[in-house]
């Protein structure tokens, strides 16, 4: 609000306390300088000069919000410091966060959570990166070919993708053991092994998972001006610096975003690994996240006030990741 | 220093096209990685359940041998086209809530003067990294007490709006309209009303477009939320349905992998559809399709 308005006419001024004679100033009123500035008359007549259809417009929404969020944000937080038995629920304070915090089990979910992620963000915006640079100066056909291409496992349901590839990881018949055994390998129950399950988990959501990342990165790619790596070829610079030090610098908004997104998607997977693994093998389970946990606890148990916890933590932590993203790619750009 | 340079260029063609051939040879493989499981999926959907504990595996399509065997089976034993028009149910009325109740917020907060907007705008945008498992749970409890669980209600009214995503790519496409238009069609009378569905609507068209085609992507391929709020076999949709086939819970037995590949057939077939009739939409890299949630 315009606090510190010097021109503000005389007239205003004797008006603002008076809210009631404000009915005269309404939209479609020439006498602008009747606005008052400052205050609670300025609130009134904005609400009043408000247009009502926007909240009519916004009503749905808000409802949804209101309802299916924000009351649900709070119901868990209230939940998070209850024991919820049938019928019947008592307060009972940190004690779910202290006995979690304690627990082996949610440090090892947290632990593969983790694991998955780094393994999956990172992982997969570098392929994403090194497949953009090789598209992106290709015909506009190929471009096309290869985007479809890679796009196309990240429009079924990650049930489907889950499907085959529990028939592709699978220790006797399974298509894997058959190429790397091509190779003289030893074959290797991928997904029954707690050594290879959750790098197998990681490599197929890699391998399903670049197409997003290649059309964002192409097109960011299309936009840093042409001038800069002709620049940089009469300056002696090298393909492999100008990518490294052109490139990549200009891509960090697209590549935060990629970051960002990645790790608040990939910290809550579940799918998958309630398909194909169950958050086995072995005990504690070598595949089971953050997310498994949650439901498992929450409606295999029925113990609905941990579960709200672990919901808990499961945000500060991606909290915590996006704000340390934030900050490492805020701090390289001052270079 | 003359022939230097010649060299130099020569030597520096014949690299380039050693890098093209490398480049091209890095695309194609993991072309091949990214579709082979699509066709894999299809491929053995269509041959005997016993050709695919053949050893060594047939890569190549047996042609001589395709059957529609595990569909029949498969519809024998599951109610896959309830399934199906369950999912389609769900995900048509979902989309259309999106590109309705979505568009009409969007539009509020991009182009209505009213006040607290930005407050709320703010307020809502403020909670997009929030988990799926916070609400998720406490939901399910307001679910149950609605009596909605394993009904209609519960896979389609929360989040029918298409949430903040829906609103806020909306928002920002609707942004860039010259407000004289809206102003210009106010002064010769127009409703508010009539200004939003007649020419803000058709305006918003390619907006629409891609709204409609994430949001129907992810309505389709949603699996937690149905998963959990749908018991009876009746209520399920494909992604739910299918994760049953995977399971012993059902029958005490897992489904055949031929009819667990034919049912993730057809939940797969109807998006790549989607995708190939809309394929530019999906390559022009809209960043808020992540956004949903």
């Amino acid at each position: 609000m315009a606090q510190g308005d010097v021109r503000q006419p005389a007239a205003a001024t004797s008006l603002s306390g008076a809210a009631g004679s404000m009915t005269a100033t309404m939209p479609g009123s020439t006498a602008i300088w009747h606005e008052p500035t400052k205050g609670w008359a300025r609130t009134r007549y904005e609400i009043k000069k408000s247009n009502k259809w926007g909240y009519i417009f916004i009503a749905p929404l808000l409802l949804d919000f209101l309802i299916f969020t924000a009351y649900m944000v709070i119901r868990a937080v209230t939940m998070s410091f209850q024991e919820i038995a049938l019928g019947s629920t008592t307060w009972v304070g940190l004690t779910h966060f202290i006995k979690i915090v304690k627990n082996d089990l949610f440090w090892n979910a947290m632990k593969n959570t983790v694991v998955y992620t780094i393994g999956v963000v990172p992982g997969g915006i570098l392929v994403a990166l090194i497949l953009s640079e090789l598209i992106f100066r290709r015909s506009e056909r190929a471009q096309v070919f290869f985007k479809s291409a890679y796009y196309l496992p990240g429009v079924v349901s990650s049930v489907v993708l889950a499907i085959v590839w529990t028939w592709i990881f699978q220790p006797f018949y399974g298509l894997l053991n058959y190429v790397i055994g091509l190779f003289g390998a030893a074959p290797n129950n991928w997904l029954g092994n707690p050594d290879t399950a959750m790098i197998s988990l990681i490599a197929m959501s890699i391998v399903g998972g670049t197409g997003g990342s290649v059309v964002l990165l192409t097109a960011a790619m299309g936009g840093i001006p042409t001038d800069l790596y002709d620049a940089a070829k009469i300056d002696g610079a090298s393909e492999w610096v100008r990518f490294w030090r052109i490139t990549t610098p200009l891509l960090r908004p697209t590549l935060l975003y990629l970051f960002v997104v990645g790790f608040i998607g990939n910290f809550q997977v579940f799918d998958q690994i309630y398909v194909m693994t169950q958050g086995g093998p072995g005990f504690p389970g070598a595949t089971e996240t953050v997310g498994y946990l949650i439901y498992s606890t929450a409606f295999t148990s029925l113990q609905l006030g941990p579960a709200a916890a672990q919901s808990m933590l499961l945000f500060l932590f991606i909290l915590a990741f996006s704000f340390f993203q934030f900050r490492i790619f805020a701090s390289e750009v001052e270079y | 220093m003359t022939s230097r340079v010649r060299i130099a260029g020569r030597r520096r063609w014949e690299l380039e096209d050693v890098v093209t051939v490398i480049a091209y040879v890095v695309l194609i493989v993991w072309a091949i990685l990214a579709l082979f499981p699509i066709y894999w999926l299809f491929k053995n959907s269509i041959e005997p359940n016993q050709l695919l504990s053949a050893w060594p595996p047939h890569v190549e399509p047996r042609v001589d041998r395709w059957t529609l065997l595990n569909y029949s089976k498969l519809f024998h034993r599951y109610p896959i086209p309830r399934w199906f028009l369950n999912s389609a149910l769900v995900t048509v009325i979902r989309t259309g809530g999106a590109i309705i109740l979505g568009s009409m917020a969007g539009y509020a907060f991009a182009k209505l003067k009213f006040w607290g907007r930005e407050a709320i705008f703010w307020g809502l945008m403020s909670v997009i990294m929030i988990p799926h498992f916070i609400t998720i749970v406490p939901r399910y409890q307001v679910i149950v007490a609605l009596g909605w669980r394993d009904s209609y209600w519960a896979l389609i009214v929360p989040g029918i709006t298409g949430g903040i995503g829906a609103m806020f790519l909306m928002r920002q496409f609707l942004r860039s309209l010259p407000t004289e238009l809206i102003e210009g069609a106010r002064i010769d009378g127009a409703s508010e009303w009539t200004i939003y569905w007649q020419l803000i609507l058709p305006l918003a068209k390619p907006g629409l477009a891609v709204l409609g085609i994430f949001w129907f992507m992810g309505n389709w391929n949603d699996f937690l939320w149905p998963f959990i709020v749908s018991f009876s076999k009746n209520m399920f949709t494909l992604p739910v349905g299918l994760a049953l086939l995977t399971s012993p819970k059902d029958t005490g037995q897992i489904a055949e992998v031929g009819q667990q590949l034919a049912g993730a057939s057809i939940s797969a077939i109807p998006m790549i559809f989607v995708f190939l009739a809309f394929q530019r939409y999906f390559l022009k890299g809209i960043t808020v399709g992540a956004l949903k949630g």
